[in-house]
Parts: C-alpha cells; sequence; structure tokens
C-alpha cells in the first residue's frame, strides 16, 4: 500500500548499541535460531541498487552506517561506525571519528577511506545518489585525512546532519565495481564482505529465505541470537499458520483481524501499534503542467485545480469510518503530513476544520461557489456542472479500495459524479506523473526525518517525487529556511509553518496513520524490546537482537529444523513400509506361481 | 479404419540394413520432407513473430519503468535521467529494439531493472523450484489421468465410472489455489494432521543437496504437487474418457475380440493407442503451459518459481525479465505444439502429409 521513500526503520542509541558492552552479548554464542516471517521478498543485498523494503529491513545485518538509529525515537540516531561527530559553528564542515579496529568480514581494515570512497560514489552519481543522495544535500566534498576521521564539506548548512545512515561498503571490493558493472557485484554468501552483526549463510535474489549467522567482528561484539534465519511467505495467511504452528518466531506480516486472533494464543503476544513515518491522504491534482515549459499537462478536473473545493472537502471523509470499515481498525487518527514518531514537528489542526462535518464541507463548497443545481448535483463556479471526477487507487491493495469506495459515497453525498480508477501501482504513478488524474488515495512513509516528507511537495519535485503537482513560493521558501536552519527550536516552528500552508492549500487531506501489526512467541525468546515507542516494533532494528535470550528449546534449535526432522521420521517409516510391501508382493507372486504350477 | 489400427501398432516397413539405426529409419520413413519443413517454418515464424511483440507489448502497458523505479528515490531530474540512462531507456525505441534482438540471439537477455543480476540467471535459479513442483504433477496426472479414464470408459455406467466421474467434475471445477488452501489448512497448518510443513522449498538448515536436504525437499512438495496433480488429473481423466468411448464403438475392436484376444489385450492393443491421439495435444499444450508455473499454487505454498517472478516482474515492469520470460513461455508452447505435431503423426499416419 504504502511507497517508501527509505522503509520504516529507526536508527539506534550508543547507549543502546552498546548496552552489553564491546563484545556484545554477555552469553557469546548462547543463542540459538530466531526466524522471522514476512510477506514478499528481496529484491537485491546490493544497498546501493536496492528497492523493496525487504531489502532495507536486511540491509543493517550486513552493513554499518558512520551512524546508526536511536533505539528510542525514530527522530534521533547514535553512533555506528563512527563514536562521535563535530558540527562546525557556521555548519559548514561535519567531521565524524570513527571506531579503532573496525574490520571487515574477510579481515581487511574498514577505515575512513572505505566511508570517504561509499559517501564520494553517492555524491557522484549513480544509482547510489538516487538511493541515498538525500543524506547528502548541500555537501560539496567528502574527505578522509587520516584513518579515523571523515570530513564533510559543504555549501551551505543542512538540518539533517550529521545523520549518516549510507551503508559503508568495502572500497577495495567496490571499486572493481563501476556503476554499469554493478550486476556483477559478488553478494553469495561466500563472497560477500561485510561489516554488519551478522554474515549471510544462505539467501539471493528472491529467495525464499536468508539465513545470517552472528559474527563477533562487529563493533557491537557477538549477537546473543547466533542465527537469524528470515523466511518469505507470499501471503498473511500462511505466515499467520506458520507463526501459530511454531515456524516462526516474529512476524509483522499479520493484519488487525489476525493479532486478534492470535492475542488469545498460549506464548504468543500480538498487538498493534502506529507505523511511525507513515500517513494516508486523499491527493489532488493541484495543477500538471510541464516543469520547463509551464504548459498544462494531462487532463485533471477543473474543480481539484482550485484550493477552495480541495479545502472545502478537508471534513468531508469519515477517518473514524475509514478506519473501521476499510482498516479494521488499524487507522490512527493524523490531520497533517508529519506523522507520530516526529512530535516535535507534528502541527495539530484545528478541531473545527479537520473533525467529519460534511455540512461544513457543502457550506464551504457552496461558499467557493460549488453549488447544487436542480438535479442536486454540485456546479462549478461558471455555472457549469462539475465533469465527473476520478479517484485512482492501487488495486492490489485492499484497504485503499474500501477507502476509495468511501469516498465515492461520501463525495455522491455532497452531490459530485465520481468514479473509481482501480490500476497497478505502476500504473497509478505513470498517471499521476503524466497528470491523467483528478484524485487518488495512496501513503507515504519515511524515516530519519520530516524533510524526506517535505522535500516532495516542492516546486522542484513536480514531474519526479511529487504525486500532487503542488507548488507554492511561500512553502518553497519555508522549505529553504528549514533546511539551513540548524536551530532545532527555530527549525520546528518553520515547519508548523509550512503544515499550516499545506492545510490551507489541501493538495492532500490526511486521513490518518495506518497502524502496524506485530506477533512475536515468548516461550521461545526472551527479552523482547519495543524500538522507538512503548509496544513498538520488537524486531525494527539490529539492536532489538542483542537483547534477546533464548530459552531452552530455542538454545539447542540450532540446525535443521523441526520440518526436517519430520520428514525424516516419515521418509524412514515409508522406506520400512515399501520393504514390507515389496516383500509382501514378492511372496504373493511365488505363491502363486507355485499354485499355478501345480495346477498344471 | 483397420490400416490405421495396424499402422499404430505394427512397426512399418524401412530401410533397415546393416549400419542403418533401426529407430532413426523408423522416423525418417514416418514424416515427409514438406511436413517437417512445414512444422519448423511454421515454428520458427511463430517465434519470430512472439520476439517482436514480446518487445513492443510491455512497453505500450507501461512505457515508464523508470518512474515506479524512482519512486520514493529520483529526487532531481538528473536522478530520473540517470535511471533512464542505466537501464537504456534514453536511447530510441529502434536502437533499443536492436539490442533487444541482438540480446535474443546472443542468449544474453541483458540485466533485470529490479533484481539488478543478468536475467538468465535468475531465471535459471527460479526454473528449478518451477520444475520440481509442475514436472512431477505433470507426469502424474498424466499417467493417473489415462489410466483412470480409461478405466472409466472401459466399464462406463458402472459404479466406479459414475463415482470417479463425479469426482473429476469436482476436481476440474475447483480452482487449484482453493484446493491448494484446502490441504494447506488441513495437512500443514492443522495442529493434529499438520504434518507436513508451511511452505517453501527446504527446511532452514538443511543442505539441499544431502540426503536429508533432498528428502526435505521432496517432503515440501507433497502437498502442492498433490494439489496440481488432482487438478490436472481431472482435466486428463475427462478427456481419456470421452476419447475412449468414441473408439470403443469401432470394428476393430470387434475384431480384436473375434480373432480371440482377451479384454484386456484389445485395451491395450487397440484402444488406448487411439483413444490417446486427443490426448497427445493436451498433454503437449498444458506441459509448455505448466513451464510458466503455477503462480497460484507458488503463492499458496510461499515457492519462488517463475509464476511468481513474473508477476513481480510486471509490478515495475521489468522489461528485458518480462522480455525473456515471455519468450521462454512463448517458446515452450510452439516448441511443444510442434513436437505435438510430429508425435501425432508417429500416432496417425494420416497427418504426415
Amino acid at each position: 500500500m504504502f511507497t517508501t521513500s527509505t522503509a520504516v526503520s529507526g536508527h539506534r542509541s550508543g547507549t543502546d548499541a552498546v548496552a552489553s558492552g564491546p563484545g556484545g552479548a554477555d552469553t557469546p554464542g548462547a543463542g540459538g535460531k530466531l526466524t522471522v516471517g514476512a510477506v514478499g521478498e528481496v529484491d537485491t543485498l546490493n544497498p546501493l541498487t536496492y528497492i523493496l523494503a525487504n531489502s532495507y529491513a536486511l540491509i543493517p545485518y550486513l552493513f554499518e552506517a558512520l551512524t546508526s538509529p536511536s533505539h528510542d525515537s525514530l527522530a534521533e540516531q547514535g553512533p555506528g561506525l563512527a563514536e562521535s561527530w563535530d558540527v562546525a559553528a557556521d555548519g559548514l564542515t561535519v567531521t565524524y571519528h570513527m571506531r579503532p579496529g573496525l574490520k571487515w568480514s574477510d579481515g581487511k581494515p574498514l577505515t575512513s577511506a572505505d566511508a570517504a570512497y561509499t559517501l564520494g560514489r553517492v555524491l557522484e552519481g549513480g544509482p547510489g545518489n538516487s538511493t541515498w543522495g538525500n543524506y547528502l544535500d548541500n555537501v560539496k566534498s567528502v574527505e578522509a585525512p587520516d584513518d579515523s576521521t571523515v570530513e564533510l564539506s559543504l555549501g551551505a548548512p543542512s538540518a539533517t546532519l550529521p545523520k549518516m545512515p549510507i551503508p559503508i561498503l568495502p572500497k577495495h571490493i567496490f571499486e572493481h565495481y563501476p556503476d554499469d558493472r554493478l550486476d556483477q557485484y559478488p553478494l553469495g554468501p561466500k563472497s560477500l564482505v561485510t561489516s554488519g552483526p551478522y554474515r549471510l549463510l544462505e539467501g539471493g535474489s528472491g529467495s525464499s529465505l536468508y539465513r545470517f549467522e552472528a559474527w563477533p567482528g562487529n563493533w557491537r561484539g557477538l549477537s546473543p541470537v547466533t542465527y537469524v534465519d528470515w523466511r518469505f511467505f507470499k501471503a498473511q495467511d500462511t505466515i499467520m499458520q506458520a507463526i501459530r504452528k511454531g515456524e516462526i518466531d516474529y512476524t509483522s506480516s499479520v493484519n488487525a483481524l489476525q493479532v486478534r486472533k492470535l492475542k488469545s494464543r498460549q506464548h504468543m503476544v500480538a498487538n498493534q501499534f502506529p507505523l511511525l513515518g507513515n500517513f494516508v491522504e486523499v491527493g489532488f491534482n493541484s495543477g500538471s503542467a510541464d516543469p520547463k515549459t509551464g504548459d498544462p499537462l494531462g487532463d485533471p478536473n477543473p474543480a481539484v485545480l482550485d484550493p477552495k473545493f480541495r479545502f472545502a472537502l478537508s471534513t468531508a471523509f469519515d477517518p473514524a469510518e475509514l478506519s473501521h470499515k476499510a482498516f479494521k481498525g488499524g487507522l490512527s487518527p493524523l490531520r497533517t503530513i508529519v506523522p507520530d514518531g516526529f512530535p516535535d514537528f507534528q502541527w495539530k489542526p484545528p478541531a473545527d476544520g479537520t473533525t467529519y462535518d460534511p455540512k461544513l464541507a457543502a457550506k464551504r463548497l457552496d461558499e467557493a461557489g460549488y453549488k447544487l443545481n436542480a438535479d442536486g448535483r454540485r456546479t462549478l463556479p461558471n455555472g457549469r456542472s462539475v465533469p465527473r471526477l476520478r479517484i485512482a487507487v492501487d488495486a492490489s491493495d485492499q484497504s485503499s479500495l474500501l477507502a476509495t469506495r468511501l469516498v465515492r459515497e461520501w463525495m455522491q453525498n455532497l452531490g459530485f459524479d465520481i468514479k473509481i480508477d482501480a490500476m497497478t501501482a505502476d500504473k497509478l504513478t505513470d498517471e499521476i506523473l503524466s497528470g491523467n488524474y483528478d484524485m487518488f488515495w495512496w501513503g507515504w512513509g519515511f524515516s530519519d526525518d520530516p524533510d524526506a516528507m517535505l522535500v516532495y511537495l516542492t516546486c522542484d519535485q513536480r514531474s519526479l517525487q511529487s504525486d500532487s503537482w503542488y507548488c507554492s513560493k511561500e512553502y518553497d521558501d519555508l522549505y529553504t529556511e528549514q533546511k539551513n536552519e540548524l536551530d532545532h527550536d527555530k527549525r520546528v516552528e518553520i515547519v508548523k509553518k509550512m503544515q499550516q500552508v499545506l492545510y490551507r492549500d489541501a493538495p492532500y487531506i490526511v486521513m490518518g496513520q495506518p497502524m502496524a501489526q506485530q506477533a512475536y512467541r515468548s516461550d521461545r525468546w526472551t527479552g523482547w524490546t519495543s524500538a522507538f515507542q512503548p509496544g513498538g516494533d520488537v524486531m525494527a532494528d539490529v539492536t532489538s537482537l542483542y537483547s534477546l535470550r533464548p530459552t531452552d528449546g530455542a538454545a539447542q534449535d540450532v540446525g535443521a529444523d523441526r520440518t526436517a526432522r519430520t520428514a525424516t521420521v516419515v521418509y524412514r517409516s515409508l522406506a520400512t513400509l515399501i520393504v514390507v510391501w515389496l516383500l509382501g508382493r514378492f511372496a504373493v507372486a511365488r505363491w502363486r506361481r507355485a499354485t499355478a504350477e501345480e495346477r498344471e | 479404419m483397420t490400416s490405421q489400427t495396424i499402422s499404430t501398432t505394427t512397426p512399418v516397413d524401412g530401410p533397415v540394413g546393416p549400419g542403418i539405426p533401426h529407430r532413426r529409419a523408423r522416423l525418417a520413413g514416418r514424416f515427409s520432407r514438406r511436413f517437417v519443413l512445414t512444422q519448423f517454418a511454421g515454428s520458427a515464424f511463430a517465434l519470430m513473430f512472439v520476439i517482436v511483440v514480446n518487445f513492443f507489448l510491455f512497453r505500450v502497458i507501461n512505457p515508464h519503468p523508470e518512474r515506479t523505479l524512482g519512486r520514493g528515490k529520483a529526487r532531481t531530474a538528473e536522478d530520473l535521467e540517470e535511471i533512464r540512462h542505466r537501464l537504456g531507456l534514453d536511447e530510441s525505441m529502434w536502437v533499443q529494439f536492436g539490442k533487444y534482438l541482438k540480446q535474443v540471439f546472443t542468449g544474453d537477455f541483458g540485466v533485470s531493472f529490479q533484481y539488478s543480476k543478468p536475467v538468465p540467471e535468475l531465471i535459471g535459479e527460479r526454473v528449478w523450484p518451477t520444475l520440481l513442483l509442475v514436472l512431477p504433477a505433470t507426469v502424474l496426472s498424466i499417467w493417473l489421468g489415462s489410466r483412470l479414464g480409461s478405466r472409466q470408459a472401459w466399464k462406463h455406467g458402472g459404479r466406479f465410472d459414475r463415482s470417479t466421474s463425479v469426482f473429476a467434475t469436482v476436481m476440474y471445477s475447483m480452482p487449484e489455489w482453493w484446493l491448494g488452501l484446502l490441504l494447506f489448512m488441513v495437512f500443514a497448518a492443522n495442529p493434529v494432521f499438520g504434518v507436513f510443513p508451511i511452505g517453501g522449498l527446504h527446511s532452514p538448515g538443511v543442505a539441499p543437496m544431502s540426503v536429508e536436504g533432498v528428502a526435505d525437499t521432496i517432503w515440501h512438495l507433497v502437498l502442492p504437487t498433490t494439489t496440481l496433480t488432482v487438478t490436472y488429473l481431472a482435466e486428463y481423466s475427462m478427456i481419456m474418457r470421452s476419447s475412449m468411448l468414441d473408439v470403443m464403438g469401432e470394428d476393430y475392436l470387434l475384431t480384436g475380440r473375434a480373432k480371440g484376444l482377451s479384454d484386456r489385450q484389445v485395451l491395450r492393443r487397440h484402444a488406448l493407442p487411439n483413444a490417446r491421439l486427443p490426448l497427445t495435444t493436451l498433454i503437449a499444450l498444458n506441459l509448455a503451459f505448466t513451464v510458466g508455473g503455477a503462480i497460484t499454487i507458488e503463492t499458496v505454498f510461499s515457492i519462488p518459481g517463475l509464476g511468481l517472478l513474473t508477476s513481480e516482474a510486471m509490478r515495475i515492469p521489468d522489461l528485458p525479465l518480462l522480455q525473456a520470460l515471455f519468450l521462454v513461455f512463448s517458446a515452450a508452447v510452439v516448441v511443444a505444439n510442434m513436437v505435438a505435431n510430429f508425435i501425432y503423426a508417429l500416432q496417425d499416419p494420416r497427418v504426415k502429409a
């Protein structure tokens, strides 16, 4: 349902990350096997070219970054390969101080040369830039003055620094693979050189199983979970059965209904929590036009180009009913594009402007000139009927489809003719960028900083990431101001002003923040800790793994799993049965031949 | 009619002599030059048509895969242009078509947009799960289906015929994913009867190429293979039954009985060979289509085969991968169709002209 700029994950704080100190767990190597179940697949483990959120979830197992996510807050970050950093007073130089004695899994030293090479490569362009370039906004050059220092020189201050979650790559390997040969980069378990807390034992592009083994050379020390298996399934129902049966220990690929069912089971913890950094919205075509020439693009309905029309609809849709009917209770209230996870930055719109009130919506439409005619249909301010509106939606997402049906009903009640255009996600992207739509239902997800979302509504993003074609000089000026503002409090105020502008112009009507669900077994592992929020995801980052401890059952379960053992038992039984059957047939055949000979 | 029966059940005389392999001589005698040329030319033409359509089809459906790949990533026009350039989409359509043709004829299908991996390598990895799944199911269903259908027809109207015909009709009308889900819920998910694994092709921690690993993979394949076998079997048995019923009224069966052959001999030597003719075409075409994978079964049992690979490739669309996959699927159908024509000609000499 969601397209993520970077999949929801987080950063871990230094205090949490080194909770067990260098050397890792207090019982090194004691861990058994933790099996995670997920829906979907991994496209590639190459940090420069991955696309899918599942790949993003696995890459931190293998590659470290200069800074790593805070375990406590999505908005903060902690140490990673760098144990400290300095930002110059003018904000034009950022210096990272890396830990001593770091090494790669092939034994070669991991130094600032690797970091400078990786960041420099991202900065140069190519696939790395489109994946990670936003973390290097305003950065002009990267230097490595000595083995443990990385220095960034900036053309203008950047409020998102010193956060630097770009995975650092082994220079001695990657420099042999320029962008046009990246497809040949060795990603196999035997050849992959890594620095993360785990080594890859099994798995390739699109595999249904990825196996990881704890690697003691990581700066955190040895993880108490010796093996982590990620199993990829193709349907939520299958995952539900897998965790019930005990084939997996953890999953976040269950829905709200399944969580209710799993809650009642013994040794099972199941809950839902706000999906931080995510929101769903009704978006509008605010004026698709060729950014170079300014010529109109596509065929938007004239009504949606009018900010007053869009604003009037702010109270036309009922978030509570959407949550209940379309999301099975899995949508929490949110009316701005800065979701939970960034509480400082969040602006709360006035209550009367966001609560469900179709009468107020109708009144605002009347005031804006969209009056009802004798047929009960709304007209444009020029007196002509509002042409049929179209709302586009990703057909593969059931919740989105149900949501658009409700939106259609509410729009029809207000006197509009509206139809649903359901299509594949790639087609939806194409239609939006071609300007051939009026409204859509979709969502965004981001991590690290609200800047990642705020930028998508700037004029420069038209025909790129902007799906609303929104363009406002006032908003753009505020965006640049906040980007260069290093004072946190001042920046917060600017970001809040930006949200007010968006509320007024309504390129999006934010309908809520989706809830995430998870279920995990408490009989095989203890010490599950939530990341970023109380009751939140217990597997959101690799830090969570360091607090886990196996029970006796999990500690012993490091080899072939129960399925394989069952298969062995059954095969032995089958083999026995076949031998008995063959002997029986042989005996019967001998007896028949003997009796036939006797008859002759 | 009698001559037809004889020709399908007794070897045709040919230029058999010292140094001439008997089988080759026999086959050579079976097909006229014109027949062979027509078959190969027709197949080649069909393949060329498919090669051309493959290129344009996916570009018509969605001409901008870079937009999907760049969603949430490309923040500047240069980023988007870099993606287009990297994927070769910035070149003219005819240059792209020329490169595509070169790739097809050299067997190098380029690099997947989504997986950043050479396409032949990707297909090579995914073809094995599909073959492991569909080949045993197809062989089993052909064998069991033809036996079941012939027995139903041979004793048509009896209790066996009536009960198995109902079974076959039910199975044929049942969506395969639904049957798969039923078997999954009972024999995989159920706490009492669920002895089979939830999904995948092998258990974590088991070396796939070891004895234990092979046994474990077969164990994982029991439910999906059973599902496919039962659904395919129904189709084969129904066709075989109908075909056998047509044949059973023929005079040559009466002749066979009159000359003292047992019921079993009449069935095996005279009825079955003629009844198999329509089944041949069905088998050949089905075999070709199964190469595409049983996508619904792959989904239910989480088996990463060609079917799911195709569905993933459609999301972008991943042009190099889709072009190669559809070429493989189409080539399988064309080749299978040609092979079916040859087999048909072997079984029925009237066709060889």
